[in-house]
């Protein structure tokens, strides 16, 4: 790690005034930031510490849930009118990251992480701009994006929480302390353009993020966040898919469908979503919306098994849905850890 | 001249080449010289570099394990460098240093939180409880009476930090519902001896999910 000054801003204004994003960049949490610039990979000037300048709580009603973007992972999951009455966000929380990390990491930052991949988190690799046109030997690929990626090598979105965010429209409050302004999350990140190794984003130099707020629907209510990944628990996803589905009289009446683990950003299916509304939930149906949803993918060399695995995730996403409604902790965790053992465990039986 | 004639020609002591007893016998003065160094003068060359073009330099204050304590330090160090580094509390061990691991798990303000990704002046002025400020004298906490009970390690490495996290555990909760609950909220600390069915009973014995007893007993 490089030295680098730093300050603890009290309010939004003093904090959004010195930060440029590059140079001098924000930290909350820390847990993406500091990780990065031990690395070397990032190496800021200045650091500005924003967690209590920034709002942070939760609260709700029957049309929409704002969140203040100091307020924690673990906080949001938990919070009554938050991920206790919205499952899919506090699935695509609680499977997202470890309980220590979920305490320091804010909402803020969450959406804000960076590419997991060993192109970008090496100092030796090809970064931001120099396009990478070859696989670097032993190299692990799987973190690099089918969806979203012009057909080039660029880095896949790694996030769980971004994946509720794009599929349930929420927006993203951006504030320079004086003006404030709010871009949808679908369009709030960008595919990675031209030589660019990774996404980015809407935000402004002397910007920061305030807060989201989701619109309150039936089918954010029915919801459920599906996550596969190399081993049950505490890792990044292969594929993963945030599903919410309004049925009425046997016909969907409104769908929401975002995958993960796959798109240089986080994904937003409005294919998937079309051919699911207006239909019966069938099958059927999930398997031609999966297609649908999977049709854009460029998987690079190797990364062909993620196509099926993104349409069998998001398939039985929906199926698991429809079947059980949305789930309580035991029954995810009997879903993500392919067990649901609720004996004391017996050493040596 | 190769690098081989460079090298004899130093192991013969010649002009131009620093003899390595002298070499030796230098490093010695300059570490006695370090070792020795008054908290004012190492205050004072701090300062020094304070007034240089980059500023790095701070003070926080902590309450650590109920003791307050002031300390000078680089803006780079994380919590788990302060502890283990600047005040020789060793308990908490550095594993990745990525935040992969849970190794380092400490409290902060009643929080388990991994202190390799906490910048320590992104802290100050918090309340921070290590493995050293469990155990109440010479009585130690129940976790780690069930750690002891359960041998809930091999290495012991991981140890300090499943025993953070274990306690976290069923302060929030977690720690008397199903084993698989627990064995989730358990998943940010890794055991490479893979003691886990130990680390899992001793967390649930502490809880009262489970009586307390030795797994090995139950072998049968």
């Amino acid at each position: 790690m490089i030295p680098f000054d730093y300050h603890n801003a009290q309010t939004v204004k003093e904090a959004a005034a010195l930060i440029d994003h590059r140079s001098v960049q924000a930290i909350a949490g820390g847990t993406t930031l500091i990780d990065l610039m031990k690395l070397n990979v990032l190496t800021p000037a200045s650091l500005v510490h924003v967690r209590d300048a920034l709002p942070s709580g939760v609260s709700s009603d029957d049309q929409v849930l704002h969140i203040g973007a100091a307020t924690t992972m673990a906080e949001l999951a938990d919070a009554e009118k938050g991920g206790r009455a919205f499952p899919v966000i506090r699935q695509s929380l609680i499977l997202a990251a470890s309980p220590q990390i979920r305490n320091m990491a804010t909402i803020g930052g969450n959406l804000l992480q960076r590419t997991r991949s060993p192109y970008y988190r090496h100092p030796d690799m090809p970064i931001d701009g120099h396009a990478i046109t070859n696989h670097g030997e032993g190299v692990d690929t799987a973190m690099l994006a089918v969806l979203g990626n012009s057909g080039r090598l660029v880095g896949m979105y790694p996030g769980d929480f971004a994946i509720s965010a794009v599929a349930f429209d929420a927006q993203l409050e951006l504030s320079n302390g004086e003006t404030n302004r709010r871009v949808n999350a679908r369009e709030f990140y960008q595919v990675p353009q031209q030589k660019e190794f990774q996404y980015s984003t809407k935000l402004k130099p002397n910007e920061v993020i305030t807060g989201v707020i989701f619109p309150v629907s039936a089918s954010l209510k029915n919801s459920y966040y599906f996550k596969i990944r190399e081993r049950s628990s505490y890792a990044f996803a292969l594929a993963s898919a945030a599903v919410g589905l309004d049925i009425q009289n046997g016909i969907i009446r409104r769908a929401n469908v975002g995958i993960g683990g796959l798109g240089s950003i986080p994904w937003h299916s409005a294919a998937a979503e079309q051919a699911l509304t207006g239909q019966a939930p069938t099958d059927d149906v999930f398997r031609a919306a999966a297609q649908a949803a999977l049709a854009s993918a460029q998987p690079p060399a190797g990364l062909e098994y993620k196509v099926t695995l993104a349409q069998r995730t998001l398939e039985r996403a929906l199926q698991t849905l429809r079947d059980d409604g949305p789930l309580d902790d035991d029954a995810l965790w009997a879903m993500q850890h392919g067990r649901s053992d609720t004996q004391p465990t017996q050493r040596g039986a | 001249m190769n690098r081989d004639d460079k090298k004899a020609s130093g192991s013969s002591g010649a002009v131009g080449v620093w003899p390595r007893r002298d070499f030796l016998k230098g490093v010695g003065l300059a570490a006695g010289a370090a070792a020795t160094t008054s908290a004012s003068a190492a205050t004072a060359s701090q300062q020094t570099e304070h007034s240089s073009a980059t500023p790095t330099q701070r003070e926080i204050t902590l309450t650590i394990n109920k003791q307050k304590i002031t300390q000078p330090i680089d803006n780079r160090t994380t919590l788990v460098d302060l502890l283990r580094e600047h005040l020789a509390m060793t308990g908490t061990k550095k594993g990745c240093d990525h935040g992969t691991c849970g190794a380092c798990t400490v409290h902060v303000n009643g929080q388990r939180v991994l202190s390799c990704l906490t910048l320590a002046a992104t802290i100050d002025g918090a309340d921070v409880t290590t493995i050293e400020g469990l155990a109440d004298g010479d009585e130690l906490h129940p976790m780690q009476e069930a750690f002891l009970r359960c041998d809930g390690y091999q290495c012991g490495y991981c140890t300090p930090g499943q025993i953070m996290s274990g306690v976290a555990c069923i302060e929030e909760g977690h720690g008397n519902g199903s084993a698989e609950e627990t064995r989730e909220w358990m998943s940010g600390n890794l055991c490479r001896c893979s003691a886990y069915p130990n680390i899992l009973a001793a967390v649930r014995q502490t809880s009262g999910a489970e009586p307390a007893s030795d797994p090995a007993e139950q072998t049968s």
